[in-house]
């Protein structure tokens, strides 16, 4: 593993919007029962999957994330009955938007871990990571959306600002 | 029963002089519209334009000209300021010449009246420094 | 047209005579705007051109309670209109719609996917004339390769001038508190902001309400094509929920409703 990080060089940042009654609680647990969970998630506890706002996620990615992670509970186990229902609604949405403007959208992923699945949170994250880890850096997909005209005048060579 | 109708006009900003619509409630106005049929704009606005008609009712907006007195500004009528001013600029001139004296004209202002300014500062004050916040 | 206008006068005639002011266009001395007629001796200045969005308007009279009123809406008005209602923002009983449907030549000019009247479940629609336009293809196509799209957007939003037009003219943006004007997500007095936050915010609000009238476009000082993205953000609420802007006075909006009121499509869940 520390090899294999060596020669990519590269860790992704993956921001982990948690729901304060499952996935937060299951990633607890996680900790608890000393289950390796990777150390790329910067988790950020909600009250709700339903809470993220687009603008919360995209806020993310402004600020530096390779990749945004939303767990919810299960369909049928929200606490608010059916706050993730909302979510699972909006995710695709606005992959579809992150594809539209040419981000890879598989950077952003919904997926449902209760407070009981402290094993199934480490799945997750560490395929996310994993993941994330193949497609490599955001920032440099998301600087080519700031125009820049020194750089779109050469098609092909990288933007050399750095992101905002 | 409600008047609702549509005025007019030109965007009070800038020197590019855009139309765009008032749109009055029952003598309030209530948001402003790009003029499609304006050759200047083509339909569009900027922020200012857009949120021109904000100021016409603001609590802020100025509606006499103030004078300063000591540290305080208080309201007086446009006879007292034009009396003031001209007095000022009278001395500075008697005293300086009038190269000590220079006049900025707007973009906010019609044609008519930068006319009037340039007018002011040759033939009544004697002096070239007639400037324009578009040169800047 | 004329027969059409000389139609759409005579029913407008006779919602004034039932006491119901109308919202409609004018041609006053100095061009065309919106007007509210209360007077049949003034229908001879009311106009059809698309120049303008009558629902917003509107929802200047809702808002002062000038209400019940009759309103003259292109198609893609009644849709804005339904939209409306679904979102509490004017009672169907309290607007009377006076439609006729836009010509394929028109329909050309706004890239109109539905220039065509349609029953949308409003109590009281009054359709005037014939169908007769050939819907336009909306779409705009974006580059095939993700990085060609990225380029295209960023040359797009760099000629942004946060005017802010686009929310302004848009009928459907009557939020109170707007989250574009947060500067937590969207940053004033910067320049070269980074991610472009505005327009991607405003897509994501657009996906499940735009109803494609284009008045976004038409006001953009930028020439920016932001329906390329609504549309395509439209198409996926479609294809994911089953849902189109302005339809259906029934069909609720479904991003605010449960996966029970309001499922996705099988397979996508």
């Amino acid at each position: 593993m520390r090899a294999e990080q060596a020669t990519k060089g590269f860790e992704p940042r993956i921001v982990a919007f948690l729901c304060n009654w499952c996935s937060y609680a299951g990633a607890d647990n996680a900790g608890v029962a000393r289950i390796p969970s990777p150390h790329n998630i910067l988790p950020v506890r909600v009250m709700c999957s339903g809470r993220v706002s687009p603008e919360m996620i995209l806020h993310a990615f402004r600020r530096g994330a390779d990749g945004v992670l939303v767990l919810a509970c299960h369909i049928g186990d929200c606490h608010y009955d059916t706050g993730n229902h909302r979510t699972a609604k909006r995710i695709p949405i606005m992959r579809k938007l992150l594809e539209a403007i040419g981000i890879n959208p598989e950077r952003l992923e919904l997926d449902y871990v209760s407070s009981a699945e402290a094993l199934r949170f480490a799945e997750v994250t560490t395929r996310f990571v994993e993941r994330i880890r193949e497609l490599g850096p955001a920032q440099a997909e998301l600087r080519e959306l700031v125009f820049e005209p020194a750089w779109h005048a050469q098609p092909g060579s990288p933007p050399s600002r750095g992101g905002s | 029963m409600l008047d609702f109708h549509c005025v007019r006009t030109v965007c009070p900003y800038c020197g590019a002089g855009c139309h765009l619509l008032l749109e009055v409630l029952d003598g309030k106005l209530v948001g402003t519209l790009p003029c499609k049929e304006d050759p200047v704009s083509d339909g569009k606005l900027c922020a200012k334009g857009w949120n021109a008609w904000r100021y016409v009712e603001h609590p802020e907006r100025l509606r006499t000209p103030l004078l300063r007195r000591g540290s305080v500004l208080e309201p007086v009528t446009w006879q007292e300021a034009l009396e003031f001013l001209a007095a000022k600029l009278w001395g500075i001139r008697e005293e300086h010449g009038p190269q000590a004296i220079g006049f900025f004209a707007s973009a906010k202002c019609t044609n008519e009246e930068n006319y009037l300014i340039q007018k002011l500062a040759r033939a009544v004050m004697g002096t070239n420094n007639v400037d324009h916040c578009a040169r800047l | 047209m004329d027969s059409l206008l000389a139609a759409i006068r005579a029913a407008a005639a006779e919602e004034l005579s039932r006491g119901l002011p109308l919202l409609s266009l004018r041609q006053y001395p100095w061009g065309v705007g919106p007007y509210l007629f209360r007077d049949s001796a003034e229908l001879g200045e009311l106009r059809i051109e698309p120049l303008y969005p009558v629902g917003k308007a509107l929802l200047s009279l809702v808002r002062a309670r000038a209400l019940p009123v009759a309103v003259v809406a292109r198609p893609c008005e009644v849709r804005q209109l339904v939209e409306m209602a679904k979102r509490q923002q004017v009672q169907p009983a309290d607007v009377r719609i006076l439609t006729f449907s836009c010509d394929s030549a028109q329909a050309q000019v706004c890239r109109c996917e539905e220039p065509g009247t349609t029953s949308l479940g409003w109590p009281e629609l009054v359709v005037i004339g014939e169908e007769s336009a050939q819907p336009a293809a909306a779409a705009i196509a974006l580059p095939e390769d993700p990085a060609e799209r990225r380029r295209f957007w960023a040359a797009q939003f760099a000629k942004c001038i946060k005017c802010y037009g686009c929310r302004n003219v848009c009928p459907m943006c009557f939020c109170e508190h707007c989250e574009l004007e947060d500067p937590l997500w969207v940053e004033r007095g910067k320049l070269l902001p980074g991610l472009p936050m505005f327009h991607l915010i405003r897509a994501m609000h657009m996906s499940a309400r735009c109803t494609a009238c284009r008045q976004c476009e038409a006001a953009c000082p930028a020439h920016i094509p932001l329906t390329a993205l609504y549309d395509a953000l439209r198409q996926e609420v479609g294809s994911l929920l089953g849902y189109r802007p302005g339809a259906s006075l029934a069909q609720r909006p479904p991003l605010s409703l449960s996966l029970r009121e309001a499922p996705m499509q099988t397979g996508r869940h």
